[in-house]
């Protein structure tokens, strides 16, 4: 476990703060964490090779 | 839907590719090519020389602010930027059919929220099988996307790709 130290603008934090507040998360970090957890997700070389092999097969099998 | 009723709007991704490989004209075909204008400065950054004008059915579209802003909550969530935002802003005002873009969390945001999707693979695939190139030529550009290209994909995986293309059509 590494540990990251960041500035926060104010607005985002704000909204991480909320978060926490409604009980979804322990703390505004922890929101965060979980915010770069989806990032990270949505941006990875697994799901761009995924969405370029169903692009192959879509090519390969109905477009005409 | 066949491809001449479908209505396509450009991220910057597809753009930029199709134009280092000098493919701009495998965008023909669709009923119309909606050009957000953020995505086209975005591309001009990075080809100022590009040939947007040479696209066929190009139409250019202004971003609608209000549109944009709807969708922020949802944006923020998918961590899309700018262009993305504004060409998925534009799907959904312009009742377009298709996103074409090559960024993941892009396609995966208009997937979700139920439009089709094609990259720049797809479209050079869609350019063979509409008989605008050979399959030697489809097969040429997708081998030259690394190098001439900057959509940046694992030679393992284009290998992978060849390899299924090769398999389904000998």
């Amino acid at each position: 476990m590494k540990t990251i130290t960041l500035e926060c603008p104010d607005r985002l934090h704000e909204q991480l703060s909320k978060l926490a507040a409604a009980g979804w998360f322990k703390s505004p970090e922890d929101a965060a964490l979980e915010a770069v957890r989806r990032y990270l997700s949505l941006h990875s070389v697994e799901l761009q090779e995924k969405q370029i092999m169903a692009d192959v097969q879509w090519a390969l099998n109905e477009c005409r | 839907m066949s491809a001449g009723e479908i209505i396509a709007v450009l991220d910057a991704g597809p753009l930029i590719h199709l134009d280092e490989l000098g493919s701009l004209n495998l965008l023909a075909g669709y009923r119309e090519v909606l050009l957000p204008d953020v995505v086209e400065s975005e591309a001009r950054k990075h080809r100022p020389e590009i040939q947007i004008d040479s696209i066929s059915g190009l139409v250019r579209v202004t971003s609608n602010p209000s549109a944009v802003e709807s969708m922020f909550e949802l944006a923020a969530e998918f961590g899309l930027h700018a262009g993305e935002l504004a060409a998925i802003a534009v799907l959904k005002e312009h009742h377009g059919d298709c996103l074409l873009s090559d960024d993941a969390a892009a396609r995966a945001m208009a997937e979700a929220i139920g439009f089709q999707v094609r990259g720049t693979v797809g479209l050079i695939l869609r350019g063979w099988q509409r008989k605008q190139i050979s399959k030697t030529a489809a097969y040429d550009l997708l081998k030259a996307l690394p190098k001439r290209s900057t959509l940046h994909l694992r030679p393992g995986f284009l290998a992978n790709v060849l390899e299924q293309i090769n398999e389904k059509t000998g």
